[in-house]
């Protein structure tokens, strides 16, 4: 009987199993600043421009669903009894978009911040005295999924500018033969 | 408000609230397609395995709906009540 070596011992580990390849911080970080971009800057751009189409997919289907509203990083005081508002911890998750996801965070700032009195509604707040909201502030289901759709998008794309950083240079994932 | 007065991104989605169930394979389409664009092997087939990967989680969603509607209407007045 021959002695064919154990394949655990001569195992050749690849570049995505870990320890061989060092982590790319630079294309984690571009990653981060635009989907997408983390692999484009390791050549890999046929990945980097599907990652971006699938990001802006997700990201600008939340914002048609619930509106501008659907990126907030800090709750209007009407919906929570503490005043001056609290972080909308939905926005972390959705930070990890990049400078896109706080820019529109800042636009639905000063969308609310600039209403005209024609955009302002009356309503009970939580003491129960008068105050106001946006008008176009949504609401429900609307809410609900505008801002999954946007938070999914960052989240997905934190892991994928973290595959841009582990992922050697024309590497291919998939495992299927 | 109409849906015609709709001003898209400034304002919700007119009808979400009783048609919500309709943005599931939105979704499901967008998070494939971030997926695959990572884990596909060859691009060529990149779409292919995006429809793949959508059309493989709307039906166990289907799966799951079809069981827990069973359990509930079926098996569960079954049972003896107190």
């Amino acid at each position: 009987m021959s002695t064919t070596p154990t394949t655990a011992g001569n195992r050749t580990r690849t570049s995505n199993e870990g320890g061989s390849v060092p982590f790319k911080w630079v294309a984690f970080i571009l990653g981060l600043l635009l989907p997408g971009l983390g692999h484009m800057s390791i050549g890999e751009k046929g990945r980097g421009y599907r990652i971006l189409a699938g990001f802006l997919v997700l990201w600008f289907s939340g914002l048609l669903i619930g509106g501008l509203g659907s990126v907030r990083s800090w709750d209007p005081p009407y919906t929570n009894p503490a005043a001056g508002g609290k972080r909308n911890l939905w926005f972390i998750a959705q930070a990890a978009a990049g400078p896109i996801a706080f820019g529109f965070a800042a636009l639905d700032a000063s969308l609310i911040r600039g209403a005209e009195d024609d955009d302002l509604i009356e309503i009970t707040m939580h003491d129960r005295t008068i105050g106001t909201a946006y008008r176009f502030t949504s609401i429900g289901h609307a809410a609900d999924f505008g801002t999954l759709f946007c938070a999914l998008a960052g989240l997905i794309n934190f892991a994928v500018a973290l595959d841009a950083g582990a992922r050697a240079t024309s590497d291919r994932r998939g495992g299927r033969p | 408000m109409t849906a015609f007065a709709w001003v898209p991104f400034m304002q919700p989605l007119p009808g979400v609230q009783a048609n919500w169930l309709w943005l599931l394979p939105v979704l499901i389409f967008g998070i494939a397609m971030m997926y695959k664009a990572v884990r596909v092997v060859d691009l060529a087939n990149y779409w292919r395995e995006v429809g793949s990967m959508t059309i493989q989680i709307l039906l166990a969603f289907l799966g799951l709906a079809t069981g827990v509607f069973i359990i509930v209407q079926w098996i569960v007045p079954l049972l003896p009540a107190g």
